[in-house]
């Protein structure tokens, strides 16, 4: 018999072999030196984990505490997410470039800053609807924290400055000259919130960024993903993300109080030159080795993913429902609040809050 | 008579009661275990139980996926606690930050100890530094499961566990060893 993976010499150690395979291996190591010593190595690393996590923790002493029956929203979620709020009021650069879709892309690029050329855009990907994805990230066969220490990219301007998107608080009036839709009031606030608000407009950002083969697969192989196949024609392509005004109104008191957060904007778009092929990309990113089955599954059935906004939540919290006449998305958890997204006649809407699910869809019904 | 968990959880998605506090009673003694590990506060782990357990509550799993209850806890407890340690970490780092929105309310840190064993806690230190899939392998082997029941959790083969466990054993133990280099914040010891 060949030798063995480090894995098996630890299903060995554990007695989590069948009896033939572990004859069979035990067989193995009295004569290979090589395994021996692995096993020694293996043993001893397994002993000094074991010391100390065999260990149990304190014994739960006492009855299992009352179960406390479900009551919605009551007092309002126990931690409050800051980082929601950071992207809307410090729209970083990175952080203004929303969903799965472009997020993957990012993974697959080196990106450099680029003087804006004209170029024949072929594919434009557009916000029309959303999906949620559940993600576990424990499944990932990767380490996806690895992502947040990507490079970020630098934005450039139509002056060719390098420029984040400017935040300013601004009365409706002003947003609505600003703005190229009609802005939208909603009717119904839940009583907690209504009273304080503040109105805030980001300007638009664009950002271009072109792939080098290299830099892409050193980047993929950091996260641990070998011999990703960039189809050809992205090397070297520059790809452009816009993200246009976004005009937020905060009512009550975020973060710590009752709140409510109601976004509209056109939504991004991803241009591509025709020269990339992004069906190959997307056939190669969901084939990608242990990829959970499941989520490949969720993305594969997504329909129209050049118009969807990929949105990843963890499992049990959406809902796929109706506002305004219109599919939308509910994702909602006790810590995080819950937000309702749609998209209707080409502007997307969003709101978030820490009200109930039912106040937060009366509220978004209640938008005219 | 004792009813099976698969019959049980039938019971809970249409709404039984009875069903629900048997599952409840069947299983909060391991979830509250497996949180401790990771958060290890009394305080904390109760609140994460019963979130584990709302979720059960309000989403039953089942339909297409993992009738497996106990599997399915672990999963919801385990990245229940992971993300709780991580957003406490997440707020130390913004409070020590300047202009930062302020953060009212207060809230239970699962990543304070307040009076722990000492070794104790440097266990949960060191094995709330390693990625969230080996932390699960961990506290998962050492609350006795077999690596079928672990791969289920995590959603791999059982001959994929052996390997995983090599590999968080190796980086729990370089992460053990370089404590006293560790950065300070809440938990610096004596």
């Amino acid at each position: 018999m060949r030798c063995p993976e480090v894995g098996i010499l630890r299903a060995y150690l554990d007695g989590e072999l069948p009896a033939d395979r572990r004859t069979e291996l035990a067989g193995h190591v009295a004569a290979c030196a090589a395994c021996a010593a692995a096993l020694d190595n293996l043993r001893e690393v397994a002993q000094f984990a074991e010391a100390r996590l065999a260990v149990p923790p304190v014994a739960f002493a006492g009855p299992i505490p009352a179960f406390h029956k479900p009551e919605r929203f009551a007092g309002g979620p126990r931690v409050l997410p800051v980082t929601w709020l950071d992207h809307l009021t410090t729209m970083r650069a990175r952080g203004a470039i929303a969903g799965v879709a472009a997020a993957l892309l990012v993974v697959l690029l080196a990106i450099s800053p680029v003087r804006l050329a004209a170029q024949d855009f072929l594919t434009i990907f557009r916000v029309q609807t959303f999906a949620a994805v559940t993600i576990d990230p424990s499944q990932l066969p990767f380490d996806w924290r690895q992502l947040d220490h990507l490079p970020s990219s630098a934005v450039v301007a139509p002056s060719g400055k390098v420029a984040p998107p400017e935040v300013k608080e601004v009365t409706a009036a002003e947003a609505a000259a600003a703005l190229d839709f009609p802005l939208r009031r909603a009717k119904y606030l839940p009583a907690s919130v209504s009273g304080q608000q503040r109105n805030l407009l980001s300007g638009s950002a664009e950002f271009s960024f072109s792939v080098d083969r290299n830099v892409a697969s050193n980047v993929l192989q950091s996260a641990g993903i070998k011999d990703f196949p960039l189809p050809a024609g992205l090397d070297g392509a520059t790809l452009t993300a816009n993200v246009p005004p976004v005009f937020v109104t905060l009512y009550g008191a975020p973060p710590s109080g009752p709140f409510l957060v109601y976004v509209q904007t056109r939504g991004p778009t991803l241009e591509v030159p025709d020269s990339v092929d992004v069906d190959a990309l997307r056939q190669a990113v969901l084939a990608l080795p242990n990829l959970p089955a499941d989520l490949v599954r969720q993305l594969r059935a997504i329909k129209d993913w050049r118009h969807t906004l990929v949105v990843p939540v963890p499992p049990g919290t959406h809902e796929d429902i109706t506002v305004q006449g219109v599919p939308g998305l509910l994702i909602s958890d006790p810590d995080q609040g819950t937000a309702v997204l749609w998209q209707k006649d080409g502007i997307v809407y969003g709101l978030y809050g820490n009200s109930s699910r039912d106040e937060l869809l009366r509220v978004a019904n209640s938008i005219s | 008579m004792e009813l099976s968990d698969s019959l049980l959880i039938a019971g809970v998605r249409r709404g039984n009661d009875d069903a629900f506090d048997a599952l409840y009673r069947r299983y909060y003694r391991q979830v509250h275990a497996a949180l401790m590990r990771l958060v290890g506060e009394e305080d904390a782990a109760q609140d994460l139980a019963q979130e584990t357990f709302l979720r059960l509550h309000r989403r039953p799993p089942g339909d297409s996926r993992e009738p497996n209850v106990g599997a399915w806890l672990y999963r919801v407890a385990l990245n229940l606690g992971y993300n709780a340690l991580r957003e406490a970490r997440r707020r130390q780092a913004r409070q020590e930050h300047a202009a930062r929105v302020a953060i009212g309310g207060d809230v239970a840190d699962p990543a304070l100890a307040t009076e722990r064993n000492e070794e104790r806690e440097q266990v949960r230190l060191a094995l709330t530094k390693l990625p969230a899939n080996y932390q699960a392998a961990l506290v998962l082997r050492y609350q006795g499961l077999a690596y079928a029941e672990i791969g289920r959790v995590l959603g791999i083969s059982a001959n994929a566990v052996g390997t995983v466990l090599v590999r968080a054993e190796k980086q729990f133990k370089a992460r053990y060893l370089e404590h006293g280099a560790a950065p300070g914040g809440h938990n610096a010891l004596p």
